[in-house]
């Protein structure tokens, strides 16, 4: 098919914009790690002296180790609730499911805090328990061992990656087909042959991109290892103090490039994964009803509400300690801690998030619904319509601080320098402002959004375009009146998703900040290095009620557009 | 130029390596209702796409009235086109759906009523007129689209396979509806179908396509009673192909007569299979003295007593009738 020249241009633009937001800065992160901080080229130096630094070796042992368990506990602990979810019948699955996705709404800081007030020096198990009991029964037992370190990382991050495990894993036990459980039953096989033979496999590329996203998250993740890692390093933490503590670029960007590595082998399993499941997924499934069984009814219930319990008595630790007047010397309640008096942090640093997370809402909805239409509806050559939908699916292997560190070295850079030619940076401007931390977030987290609108669109009748051109009507009115208004749900998702992720995100945003531009989720940081735990304790529940309030208006206004939309929304799949 | 209001001129097209169309031409006068016939795969909906301007040909020419067409797009060709899934728009009535190609700038709020009142009104949808596509079923769905290709009042109708989704009942009335209002439109209409009785039944004249190709193109009783190829005589209708006296030739298995009674002139044959089809039976015979790779197909009416009471097995009395065609 010909295209016109506006759909030319516009696959241009969106091309233009993945160059110069994703590529060139993350090609300078490469050339950063190949030259030493005053600019001279050194090969491979940075990574020989890397390797043979027993410190840095350490944590690259550390992040492995603490992922690999992190991996493994999330992945057990989610695969058996997002079974008993969709398989076992049972009541009170709403609350399970809500509760399930409550670490999606909270930054990472939010689990450690929690942590150190549980199991810290003075925490609440850890101390005020274990004394209780001593008194009580006379012994003299200490609490057997240090949150600070390896224990606590792993437990925060898995209540951070629980969520996402558990997504992937319900979706793909959403998606097998009953019919098969109807034939296996018919010929005989019993409860555990059908789990083997037929549950299993089913779930099997599930399984796998929980595997690879649960790694991934915790492996560059540095918001809880920052909170509660004490001597413990791990790469990402490191990336943070080589560049923030000593300002080492190329240090920096040569733990970067280490980070990217895993992070682009998980990519491209999760990826051939992915092509696989689509082609076996069959669209005509029935969905799984499941059968009676006491049992496993029970078994199933009490298994999810300790899962359930244990997330939110993490949650609600950090939200009511900072609802304590002095912990633990006055439990009264008071909301002193709400005030953020403090020179590590103030509420406008609340402000900057919310500004920068609808921002980057607004924007991230339009750039990603752009890159979706231009794979499904515009006019133009296969491969040419289909490179923006695959550089934005590329974005996913890029860990947000490989972003935050690749845009610091190259909008901060007056030149940009291009294997033959070097040019005037003429973006520069925006280093320090809200709009590089929007950009970079946009990057961060646009892969989902547009994965969920490409699949929206790709539902919808091809010939809606076809009838319009036939009519003479304008592809933007079509637009307009037919391709947005069946999409509204998946744009509605898509906002909700960039603002939530947004609130919470540390990685990138750590490096971007300007004077005025401070975010909550840096606040939090440096409340805590300045031993304002409480403080941060509250700014963290700031955000999570924050984005407990958007769940609530996504949740009235997703359901006031089915009621508008009820007439006709039927025919949508 | 009335002999020709649209020309198709050696058409072709090819998707990567494939070919699809090789060198298609035909011509529709002003008024006609053309069918474009062809087992699946064909490439009908291509040409029809390449017709319409939604696809671009790799070479050959369109003509519309006269003027070269081949490079104005489908936006400013005035050609309505009905599609096999309606692509109706879900989120609006069956009026917003018939006004929606209609220029939005034209103030005349009240002429835009009168278009869509008119389209209601010729495809008898008008108490339907307020309800969403999926709330109307499959035939008033087909109606819709259809009013929304002629609200506007295109220079030629374009359907491809419009009925396919329908069950036959609702195929056949439709059809006629099509047909009628063609008439009182005195639309130029091509129509694609893979139906050869939706198409003998509605069209003036008929191209049957073939791999890339129309093999003839022609009235329906020309293509029925002078087929040019034996893929045409096979699609329109049944044919048996045979060698008599040294020439190949075409029976259809309407023509040959039958009979039971050991005195009646004829070739003997036996007979291996039969069908019951309600109207008429069809056998399927063995030649005694002949050799063919086939069954020779007949059909006999239901209602003859005689025939009601043959068996598999029995013999019979064959007579070849002279008209066979010559192949
Ligand atoms: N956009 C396309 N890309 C590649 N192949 C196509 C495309 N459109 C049609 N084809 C192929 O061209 C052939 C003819 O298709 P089509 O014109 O739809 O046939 P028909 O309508 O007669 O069934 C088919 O084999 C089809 O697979
Ligand atoms: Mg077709």
């Amino acid at each position: 098919m010909k295209g016109t020249k506006a759909s030319y241009l516009f696959i241009g633009l969106i091309f233009l914009y993945f160059i110069m937001f994703f590529f060139l800065p993350l090609s300078q992160i490469m050339k950063m790690a190949l030259y030493d901080n005053s600019g001279v080229y050194i090969g491979l130096k940075n990574f020989a002296e890397y390797f043979s630094s027993p410190n840095m070796l350490s944590s690259f042992k550390n992040s492995f180790t603490v992922s690999g368990i992190v991996t493994l506990v999330t992945f057990l602990l989610a695969f058996f609730y997002a079974y008993s979810i969709s398989r076992i019948r049972f009541r009170g699955k709403y609350i399970f499911r809500y509760i399930s996705m409550l670490s999606l709404f909270t930054p990472t800081m939010l689990h450690g805090i929690a942590l150190v007030y549980l199991f810290g020096r003075q925490g609440i198990v850890s101390n005020i328990l274990v004394s209780w009991l001593n008194t009580k029964m006379g012994t003299a037992h200490v609490f057997p061992f240090d949150i600070y370190g390896a224990v606590g990382i792993v437990i925060s991050e898995v209540i951070y990656t629980f969520p996402h495990a558990y997504l992937i894993l319900s979706v793909s036990f959403a998606m097998s087909d009953y019919r098969l459980y109807e034939a296996a039953e018919t010929l005989g096989a019993g409860r555990f042959r059908r789990f083997f033979t037929v549950t299993l496999p089913s779930v099997k590329y599930g399984v796998v991109s929980a595997l690879t996203t649960i790694f991934i998250l915790s492996f560059t993740d540095m918001g809880a290892p920052k909170i509660v890692g004490g001597q413990y390093n791990v790469m990402a933490v490191d990336i943070y103090k080589q560049v923030i503590g000593q300002q080492n670029f190329s240090m920096g960007a040569t733990v970067a490039v280490l980070l990217l590595v895993p992070a682009f082998i998980a990519f491209f399993v999760d990826r051939a994964i992915q092509k696989k499941q689509d082609a076996t997924f069959s669209s005509k499934s029935v969905p799984y009803t499941p059968d009676k069984n006491l049992f496993a009814e029970i078994t199933a219930f009490t298994y999810c509400l300790l899962v359930a319990l244990l997330i939110l008595g993490v949650i609600g630790t950090s939200v009511v300690v900072s609802f304590l007047k002095f912990f633990p010397y006055d439990m009264t309640f008071s909301l002193k801690h709400y005030m953020f008096k403090y020179v590590a942090g103030d509420i406008s640093s609340y402000f900057n998030s919310l500004k920068m997370s609808f921002g980057t809402a607004v924007l991230g909805t339009a750039a990603s619904f752009a890159a979706a239409y231009a794979a499904e509806k515009i006019r133009a050559s296969e491969i040419l319509k289909r490179t923006p939908y695959m550089l934005s699916i590329m974005t996913l292997a890029v860990p947000g601080l490989v972003i935050g560190l690749a845009y610091i070295i190259f909008f901060n850079s007056p030149t940009i320098s291009l294997p033959f030619i070097e040019v005037k940076n003429p973006l520069m401007f925006i280093y320090g402002t809200m709009l590089i931390l929007i950009l970079a977030n946009i990057i961060h987290f646009i892969a989902v959004p547009v994965m969920t609108l490409t699949s929206t669109l790709k539902k919808q009748d091809r010939e809606y375009d076809s009838v319009s051109a036939s009519m003479g009507v304008h592809p933007v009115k079509t637009l307009f009146r037919v391709t947005l208004p069946l999409s509204i749900n998946a744009v509605l998702d898509t906002f909700f998703y960039f603002f939530v992720n947004s609130m919470v995100t540390i990685s990138a945003v750590i490096f971007l900040y300007g004077q005025d531009t401070k975010v909550a989720t840096v606040a939090i940081v440096s409340m805590d290095d300045a031993g304002d735990t409480a403080a941060a304790a509250a700014m963290a529940s700031l955000i999570l009620f924050t984005n407990m309030a958007v769940k609530i208006i996504y949740d009235i206004v997703s359901h006031y557009i089915k009621k508008k939309t009820a007439a006709w929304q039927t025919i949508q799949r | 130029m009335e002999n020709e209001y649209l020309r198709a001129d050696g058409i072709s097209k090819s998707f990567s390596s494939k070919t699809v169309l090789s060198n298609v031409s035909f011509t529709a006068k002003r008024g006609e209702f053309i069918s474009l016939l062809g087992p699946s795969g064909c490439g009908k909906t291509t040409l029809l796409r390449i017709i319409s301007g939604l696809e671009t040909a790799d070479s050959g020419k369109i003509f519309f009235n006269g003027s070269d067409y081949t490079n104005v797009p489908a936006s400013k060709r005035n050609f309505g086109i009905v599609f096999q899934s309606y692509a109706l728009f879900p989120n609006m009535t069956v009026t917003e759906n018939i006004t929606y190609g209609l220029k939005s700038r034209e103030k005349n709020k009240k002429a835009k009523q009168n278009i869509a009142d008119e389209m209601l009104n010729i495809t008898g949808l008008y108490a339907e007129k307020d309800k969403y596509p999926f709330q109307l079923s499959g035939g008033q769905q087909q109606r819709v689209a259809l009013a929304r290709a002629l609200a506007l009042k295109p220079s030629i109708l374009l359907l491809d396979e419009p009925l396919s989704a329908l069950d036959a009942k609702v195929r056949e009335k439709l059809r006629r509806e099509i047909r009628s209002i063609h008439d009182r439109m005195n639309i130029t209409t091509v129509m694609v179908t893979h139906d050869q009785e939706e198409a003998i039944t509605v069209s003036d004249r008929i191209a049957v396509m073939n791999g890339g190709i129309i093999e003839q193109m022609g009235t329906p009783d020309e293509l029925y009673f002078r087929p040019k190829t034996k893929f045409i005589a096979g699609f329109i209708g049944m044919m048996n192909f045979m060698e008599i006296n040294g020439e190949k030739k075409g029976i259809r298995p309407e023509q040959i007569k039958i009979s039971t009674s050991f005195s009646a002139e004829g070739e003997n044959a036996v007979i291996t299979d039969m069908e019951f089809r309600g109207a008429f039976i069809r056998l399927f015979l063995n030649m005694e003295n002949r050799k063919t790779d086939t069954a020779l197909v007949v059909d006999v009416s239901s209602f003859d007593t005689d025939m009601s009471r043959l068996k598999i097995s029995s013999l019979v009395k064959v007579q070849i009738p002279e008209s066979a065609i010559n192949f």
